[in-house]
């Protein structure tokens, strides 16, 4: 144990001692050609110069003589763009990296407006309240410089859950701007919009701070939201201007596009300086060949993260889970306790935690007291947190946009900083690790939205009927809202009377609407050691695989162990104990076909059918569901070229209904990693629908392989587990998106610490074993259609990564470890891979 | 691939979580009415009323209490508000505005639903008010449908521009607000912004809820409870509060109009009870508590009196009340009247008040109530510091020191400590 040296003058020397040491690693294992590499890729990225543009000629002279007062004598370019786009009334949505100066691009525009007519009304939506906190102090400097320039006095105000009764009264009469978060505007702004009145009536601007935070689920609400906002809009007059702010994704303008339902101008040249930043990825050693295992990576990123720690650098550590956060945070405090009785130097965030506690933790990043923040995603999100010298990331993001995102929280302002990846020995993790220039190099993701999933688009349909009554000859969105609400009306919801559809119930449909998840429902974890206090929170789905009975909870390192879980009460009564494991739940998922919404089948009978055959009858196809169902099209997803191959094995993808149950938990010792207990648990079924991409290997291409029965289960087990984690890499999704289960046999762990797991009495496989890739959100968000589109490139990738594996039979990086997955998964995944793809086959080794 | 309806169905239905407790059934049982929308103007009819709009969405119907009738034990009449009525003892900002009787307009909504927000309408507005003869009009205004609120809210324009004042049951926080928010809705400035507005339900609580005083027979605050126990009206065949959104949902589905025309009554009933209830609260304000049929009206209307900071006639209350009381009613009264009898530095007479207190105390009772503790320590004090009484400041203290704990038994200890010292001065 080791206490931490104090804090350095010369932040750069000793970024660069510890940086030396790690490249040396890099050096040597280059020489070494045999050599493990262990530090596999190192990128130095150069000080980029500003570059500064004129003041737009719309923008309100006395507004440029504050700014000038407050030292901006000049514009980045991206900044000067953005503000005579806004100003002339297009929407725009500008690129900025961190540090840039984005909330200029934004506030100079606005405040320009108020100052030219003092009516002028601006919304801000920040995708959390602590963002809105933070920007609120900068606004409020700003408005006090306009106000002393003769502006009168310009109001600016947080509306969100935590305004006080009394004070939103105030609020609604005398602010200009009003900063508030998607949530309080579905539900606290847009069901109560004639208090709102002069807001709508004079709304000039609306700003979408960090739009990339919009995909997937919560990016189809918003999506949905500001259809409701534009509706309330046009009843009162209003059409607003949308600027928007994004971090580098690859689709900003058509994310922005399809949020806002218009058109909109990118700027995406950032003119800010940037200081010069080491990039690295660190691979953890392998120390068991034949299985193919490595070094912990959370052991692997304790060192690394000690490495920098002990030269007296702040850092930040991001980690893909909650668990994994928690573990992290345990393993850097143990190797840090302080003097007994000092302030804690090490902490750990992630949501869940209460608001005090993260407000605490964010301070004392900004004054230095924190050295060490451990942290999932949660602080990933623009919360200022001041100049951090360097982000460890354990594990791969899952994404270029957020790997980007997070190396962004090191080196904010000018000076030398670095970030370094650790990858863990998940499939994705290694692919990046085995080829580096297809991060450093490929343009990143695209940001997904469905606004027209089904169960998000009627929850909507509904509060925008509560909202103003729909007419009968109306719109909302692409599908057809007219038979929305003929069928709401079936249900009493709605009523047709005259021309216009009247709301017919006394409840208020956005109460029951939660723009986070598709369900509103969640946890709290009480915990009791002491009287009863609520700890924390965690969402229905994860609920009962976190907290079931006998579960280790983790909070900042303290271990809990949930004693009773009530689950009608949605509650979680945890003890604090001392132990020196965390538990794992082992889930199982049965997958149902329910619609097909479009299939491709192999003729496996006669794999030589001429390429023009296979191409006509794949075209056909794609015409006839566009045909069948244009509504469903996924607006964001353009579909692939023809196809020019036709694959040995069934795709499709449609409607699945899927049943999960959490059946037992794995105890798991800290460090080691080892499998020390189990236990067996009943819980409720959690069900859902959703849309799901799956693949069907005909009997005769299982007929081709020449292994028996129990080793061809493993190896289609072994296969999927492979597909499971490489179709994340190709969509932009975070691994918890994607459910997968195979002919309703699936045993999974809850996190990625460990492989597949594998059950005691594992079923036969059918005779055509079907792999579903299943979107992990009641109504599917969008990925199912893409994954049936990139079907070939989702097999080749699989194939590579397979191939490419340096293990002898499987292990946690391809197939799945040997233990759990059997001895000749990776064989037999290979085999059905090359029959896929009708190469010839050599005849197995034996 | 099924079509967009079948899937829709399928995902409205799935809504209601799987084995979550249904929600309470307020909702009549709904069966789909394939029969058509009546015609404009059916609904109008059967109601006893006339359209307001050609489409007729928005429905008028007027109804005449006629001034010799009776409500419960008053006459009609006898109930229009009158200059001399003292208004200010109940709300002096109402009472300011200068003939606030010329054209008093009692007020009351009905509608779907307590939630607030956009999507809920006022399907029915109720306005009251006296003619010269007496007669008690009372003109309502209903939508049969939706688009009839615009002419709702010009017609309640008109009735609020030519009223002096408006009064109503909980107006304040419901039924006012609701509406401004429906003028907004219709981008149109509220008739009521500056109306003077007198809310009945916070003097209707003083006089008649009495929250210090227990009793079995007390069903709260709503005016239908009020006319039962003050006015000795009953209602027959009342709709429930409760059941009126429900009702007009089903009407509109239906266009059933038996469903509706309860609520019609129903919201004439409570504006008649608001006129007469304010009128009866204003009579026995100006008349005083002689005029009072219980005790407990006497003691609460003391306490108006109080407020308005006319003590001579509290202190009349209180005193009949004590006169005529249960014991309950007593101890308070008496209570009241030490504290009057303090402000005024009648020091003798309060003592003799709290005293009044502790003999309604049952023999053998050894715990006190709050205000027996309050009258057991402002007798210690009187003993101790005015009337010298040192033995009898003792006993009081005792007393309080036995039903006592924490910081109030160590205020106690102090005083008894204080009081041993006095004593044994005395005895040297």
């Amino acid at each position: 144990m080791t206490t931490l040296p104090a804090v350095t003058g010369d932040k750069d020397h000793s970024l660069q001692a510890a940086l030396a040491r790690m490249l040396a690693e890099h050096e040597r294992a280059l020489a070494d050609e045999a050599g493990d590499a262990h530090v596999t890729a190192v990128r130095k990225l150069p000080a980029v110069e500003a570059a500064y543009a004129p003041w737009p000629d719309a923008i309100d002279a006395r507004l440029r003589r504050a700014l000038e007062a407050r030292g901006i004598a000049q514009l980045y370019t991206h900044q000067a763009e953005s503000i005579a786009h806004a100003l002339d009334g297009r929407n725009v949505v500008v690129i900025t990296p961190t540090a840039s100066g984005k909330t200029l691009c934004y506030n100079a525009p606005v405040l320009s407006r108020i100052m030219a007519d003092s009516s002028t009304r601006a919304l801000y939506l920040f995708p959390t309240k602590a963002l809105a906190q933070d920007q609120l102090a900068e606004l409020h400097q700003m408005a006090q410089l306009v106000g002393a320039e003769g502006a009168g006095e310009v109001g600016v105000f947080t509306y969100d859950g935590d305004t006080p009764q009394d004070a939103r009264r105030a609020i609604r009469a005398r602010a200009h701007v009003v900063l508030s978060n998607p949530d309080m505007l579905h539900a606290g702004i847009l069901p109560h919009h004639p208090r709102w009145a002069k807001l709508f009536e004079n709304l000039r601007f609306v700003i979408i701070d960090e739009l990339h935070a919009y995909r997937g689920v919560f990016g189809s609400h918003l999506a949905n939201v500001l259809r409701r906002l534009r509706r309330v809009c046009r009843h009162y007059g209003s059409d607003p201007t949308f600027i928007c702010s994004s971090a580098t994704i690859a689709n900003p303008r058509e994310l922005a596009e399809h949020l806002v339902g218009d058109t909109f101008e990118l700027v995406d040249r950032s003119g800010a300086p940037r200081g010069e930043k080491y990039f690295l990825i660190v691979n953890p050693p392998v120390v068991n060949r034949e299985l193919g295992i490595r070094r912990s990576y959370l052991a692997e990123t304790r060192r690394v993260a000690i490495e920098f720690l002990k030269r007296g650098l702040q850092l930040i550590v991001f980690a893909q889970s909650r668990l994994s956060t928690e573990i992290l945070t345990t393993y850097l405090k143990d190797a840090f306790a302080g003097p007994p009785g000092s302030a804690d130097v090490i902490r750990g965030y992630r949501g869940g935690y209460l608001p005090l506690r993260r407000r605490e933790i964010e301070r004392g990043l900004r004054s230095g007291d924190v050295r060490c923040v451990v942290s999932t995603n949660a602080l990933e999100l623009g919360i200022d947190i001041g100049a951090l010298d360097v982000a460890v990331m354990a594990g791969y993001p899952g994404s270029i946009a957020a790997t980007w995102q997070r190396a962004g929280r090191a080196g904010r302002r000018s000076g030398r900083s670095a970030a370094v990846l650790v990858v863990s020995s998940a499939p994705i993790d290694q692919f990046v690790a085995r080829h580096p220039d297809f991060f450093f190099d490929a343009s990143p993701e695209h940001a997904l939205v469905n606004p027209d999933n089904l169960h998000i688009l009627l929850d909507h349909v509904k509060c925008a009927a509560f909202e103003l009554p729909f007419g009968t000859d109306e719109a909302f969105g692409s599908l057809n809202v007219q038979e929305m609400l003929q069928i709401l009306s079936e249900e009493g919801f709605v009523h047709n009377v005259g021309d216009q559809w009247q709301w017919t119930q006394e409840s208020y449909p956005a109460d029951a609407v939660s723009l986070r998840s598709v369900t509103s429902d969640n946890f709290v974890v009480v915990d009791t050691t002491n009287g009863e206090r609520v700890i924390g929170e965690t969402s229905f789905t994860s609920g009962p695989s976190t907290l079931h009975e006998k579960a280790i909870y983790l909070v900042e390192g303290t271990l809990y162990q949930v004693e009773r879980f009530d689950f009608e009460g949605r509650k979680a009564f945890v003890k604090a104990v001392e132990c020196d494991y965390y538990t794992d739940a082992i889930t199982y998922t049965k997958v149902t076909i329910l619609d097909t919404f479009a299939t491709s089948s192999a003729d496996a009978a006669s794999p030589e059918a001429s390429a023009i055959d296979v191409a006509a009858e794949a075209a056909g196809i794609d015409d006839d569901r566009e045909d069948e169902a244009p509504a469903h099209e996924l607006s964001t997803y353009s579909p692939p070229a023809p196809l020019t191959t036709m694959l040995a094995v069934d795709r499709a993808h449609g409607e699945v209904h899927v049943v999960s149950r959490v059946v037992g938990f794995k105890k798991i010792k800290f460090y080691t990693n080892e499998n020390v207990g189990s236990g067996e648990l009943d819980l409720p079924e959690q069900q859902m629908h959703t849309t799901a991409y799956w693949l069907t290997i005909p009997r005769t291409v299982m007929a081709q392989l020449p292994f028996g029965s129990a080793d061809r289960r493993d190896g289609v087990i072994g296969l999927a587990h492979a597909m499971r984690n490489i179709a994340p890499l190709l969509l932009m999704c975070d691994g918890h998106d994607l459910g997968m289960s195979i002919d309703g046999i699936s045993l999974d762990g809850g996190n990625r610490l460990g492989g597949t797991v594998r059950g005691a009495t594992l079923p036969e496989l059918a005779a055509d074993p079907t792999i579903f890739l299943y979107d992990n959100y009641p109504g599917g968000i969008g990925f199912s259609e893409p994954l049936y589109g990139m079907h070939e490139v989702l097999i080749a990738r699989t194939r590579e990564l397979i191939d490419e594996c340096p293990c002898e039979s499987g292990c946690p990086s391809c197939v799945g470890p040997e233990g759990a997955t059997g001895p000749r998964a990776k064989a037999v995944a290979s085999h059905l891979l090359r029959l896929f793809e009708g190469d010839a086959v050599p005849a197995p080794p034996f | 691939m099924r079509d967009l309806a079948t899937r829709l169905r399928d995902v409205v239905r799935r809504e209601r979580p799987a084995g979550a407790q249904a929600p309470p059934v307020r909702e009549l049982t709904y069966v789909p009415d394939p029969d058509p929308a009546p015609l404009p103007g059916q609904a109008a009819v059967a109601l006893g009323g006339r359209a307001l709009d050609p489409a007729g969405a928005c429905i008028i119907v007027e109804r005449v209490h006629e001034a010799d009738r009776s409500h419960g034990r008053k006459r009609i009449e006898t109930c229009a508000p009158e200059a001399s009525a003292p208004l200010h003892l109940f709300d002096p900002r109402a009472a300011a505005q200068p003939d606030w009787w010329r054209r008093v307009v009692f007020f009351d909504i009905e509608t779907t639903g307590l939630s607030g927000g956009a999507g809920t309408l006022a399907f029915l507005a109720g306005c009251g008010w006296f003619d010269a003869s007496g007669a008690f009009v009372v003109r309502q205004f209903f939508l049969a449908g939706p688009a009839g609120e615009r002419a709702m809210l010009d017609a309640l324009g008109a009735i609020f521009d030519d009223a002096s004042l408006i009064v109503t049951y909980n107006g304040r926080t419901f039924d006012v607000p609701f509406m401004e928010t429906r003028w907004a809705f219709h981008r149109s400035a509220a008739p009521t912004d500056d109306l003077a507005h007198f809310d009945m339900l916070p003097p209707a609580r003083r006089l008649w809820s009495h929250r210090e005083i227990e009793s079995p027979e007390h069903d709260g605050c709503s005016l239908s409870a009020l006319e039962r126990r003050v006015l000795g009206f009953h209602r027959l065949d009342d709709v429930p509060g409760f059941e009126i959104p429900a009702r007009y949902f089903q009407f509109l589905r239906t266009g059933d109009p038996s469903l509706v025309s309860g609520v019609l009554d129903h919201n004439r009933h409570d504006l008649v009870s608001l006129a007469v209830v304010m009128s009866h609260a204003l009579w026995l304000a100006q008349e005083g508590p002689e005029a009072c049929r219980e005790a407990v009206e006497r003691l609460a209307l003391g306490r108006i009196y109080e407020r308005a900071d006319d003590c001579a006639r509290a202190q009349r209350a209180y005193e009949l009340a004590e006169r005529t009381g249960d014991a309950e009613v007593r101890r308070h009264a008496l209570a009241r009247l030490a504290l009057l009898h303090r402000r005024a530095e009648r020091h003798a007479d309060a003592a003799a008040a709290w005293q009044g207190v502790l003999d309604l105390v049952p023999r053998g009772r050894r715990t006190l109530s709050t205000l027996e503790r309050r009258a057991v320590e402002a007798l210690a004090i009187h003993h101790e510091h005015r009337a010298k009484d040192l033995t009898s400041a003792r006993r009081f203290a005792e007393a309080l020191g036995a039903s006592s704990t924490g910081r109030q038994r160590q205020e106690t200890d102090r005083r008894l400590q204080r009081l041993a010292r006095k004593m044994e001065g005395k005895l040297i």
